[in-house]
């Protein structure tokens, strides 16, 4: 599986659950608000309906602060047991048995790994890349000591093949001039 | 030897390279953290948040301590002016049952009671920022009523029996409030019932059972004052946890300050040699520019 599919998967996966538990907790708090909205007050959050996709989903959907249910049920207003109760959930196991904090802290762990891991196979594919260049090269790149011997050969080869017209051009000179060895222009 | 076609572009990403190393060196030093992204060091990222979650935890602590101080001032205050309102009524109480006093002088006395008694309602009624503090859970609406239509006079109360707890970090549970009728109507030390049996003892100019009564007002006072310990309890608890808990962010934070510091000494010395390595990169790419095929097609 790419790193990044990985990546966006587990996290989501990570803040689905977090999310979708949250709610389940909010839901299952029936409680007192500050206007005395006993047993009717209202979600913080919406509520969607499955894991999946909860945490691109959640919203606060709450308008009033005075609305948020901080007493328990059948109590007055000024009461705090329900505010206690959520204020408890951070130290309770209640995210894939665990506590939220530990929770959140593994999943910045593994997100830090992911990212790490992929930074690491970056780096490595990179020198795999230059690795494999050098190689082709020592196959097919200019050879510059090649070259200097193919430049030598050819060179003398030139030499020669003038020395060859040279020779030629002598011999052709002396047979139009009959035997009489002239320079020819 | 080969020619290396790459040799140019493999400069250029050797410069990106020590640019990219002297950026995040630079960083660290104007930062003062070792990493900015938890993919550098997801450990120490993990480890930071479980810090920073315990240091909010404390923080959030030491704020709500500190608006729950206040509230039990104003409650413990109020029981240090009930328990003076009551040792004045004792005293009255006491004079009027010594027997010497005339009529007129026991009705005057009934009546300093009454006033009394309205002020312990008073206080009773305390309220602390819109929270009647005696109420309970019920802390809308003033706690105690007085129905001065009966002789003796009667009092209801209309809180009920919640009590608040605050959650310190260390787990101790530390008392807010306590329920008015535990206080102020409790059967057999009845407060706010016992001066109104006082008042209408002497009311009439005679004396009642107010010598009785007044044994009940003395009775009343002591679990009062028995009461108010609680509250002065918590106060110092509430005070006790809210020093640790600042003591422990200290900690917590300095904690975080040697997970997350920068080695600014080692993280110099990289810098420097990343910038010897710059300079070196930039020299060779400038040489290279400065003859290529075209000076000699000009030659």
């Amino acid at each position: 599986m790419e790193i990044g599919t990985r990546l966006s998967g587990e996290i989501a996966s990570y803040l689905d659950l977090a999310t979708r538990e949250i709610e389940l907790t909010e839901a299952n708090m029936a409680s007192t608000d500050l206007e005395g909205d006993n047993g009717n007050a209202g979600n913080i959050f919406n509520a969607p309906t499955q894991v999946a996709g909860s945490a691109q989903a959640i919203s606060v959907v709450m308008t009033d602060p005075d609305k948020i249910a901080a007493a328990g049920l059948g109590q007055g207003t000024g009461d705090g047991s329900n505010a206690t109760a959520a204020a408890n959930l951070a130290t309770q196991s209640i995210i894939n048995n665990e506590t939220p904090s530990n929770y959140y802290s593994n999943m910045i762990s593994t997100l830090g790994a992911l990212v790490s891991q992929t930074t690491t196979e970056n780096t490595a594919l990179g020198a795999s890349v230059t690795q494999l260049q050098t190689q082709r090269d020592a196959l097919s790149s200019v050879n510059l000591d090649e070259e200097a011997s193919n430049l030598e050969e050819f060179q003398r080869s030139y030499q020669a093949a003038s020395q060859v017209f040279t020779i030629l051009n002598s011999v052709m000179a002396s047979a139009l001039n009959l035997g009489v060895e002239t320079a020819v222009a | 030897m080969r020619v290396d076609p790459f040799y140019l572009s493999n400069l250029s990403a050797s410069l990106d390279q020590t640019q990219a190393t002297q950026e995040q060196l630079s960083q660290e030093l104007s930062s003062g953290l070792s990493f900015s992204q938890i993919g550098q060091n997801p450990t120490a990222a993990a480890q930071n948040v479980q810090l920073l979650n315990q240091i909010g935890r404390d923080d959030s602590f030491t704020q709500t301590a500190s608006l729950t101080q206040g509230m039990l001032q104003v409650t413990d205050s109020a029981l240090g002016s009930v328990v003076t309102q009551l040792n004045q009524a004792i005293s009255l109480a006491t004079e009027a049952d010594n027997g010497t006093l005339s009529a007129s002088d026991l009705h005057s006395i009934s009546n300093q009671l009454a006033g009394i008694r309205d002020e312990v309602l008073s206080l009773a009624n305390t309220n602390y920022q819109g929270v009647f503090v005696f109420g309970g859970s019920q802390t809308g609406n003033a706690p105690f009523t007085l129905n001065s239509g009966t002789s003796p006079a009667t009092v209801t109360y209309n809180g009920d029996q919640d009590v608040n707890t605050l959650i310190a970090p260390t787990g101790q549970s530390i008392q807010l409030n306590i329920p008015g009728d535990q206080i102020f109507t409790q059967a057999g030390v009845n407060v706010l019932g016992t001066l109104n049996n006082l008042v209408a003892d002497f009311a009439t100019g005679g004396s009642g059972s107010g010598v009785q009564d007044t044994t009940s007002l003395t009775a009343a006072l002591n679990y009062v004052s028995q009461q108010r310990v609680t509250i002065d309890n918590s106060v110092t608890r509430l005070n006790d946890a809210s020093s640790a808990a600042t003591e422990e962010s200290t900690q917590l934070t300095q904690a975080q300050t040697n997970l997350m510091q920068a080695d600014v000494a080692s993280v110099s010395t990289q810098l420097s040699l990343t910038q010897s390595q710059q300079s070196a990169l930039i020299e060779i790419i400038a040489s290279l520019g400065q003859e290529s095929l075209f000076d000699k097609l000009q030659a």
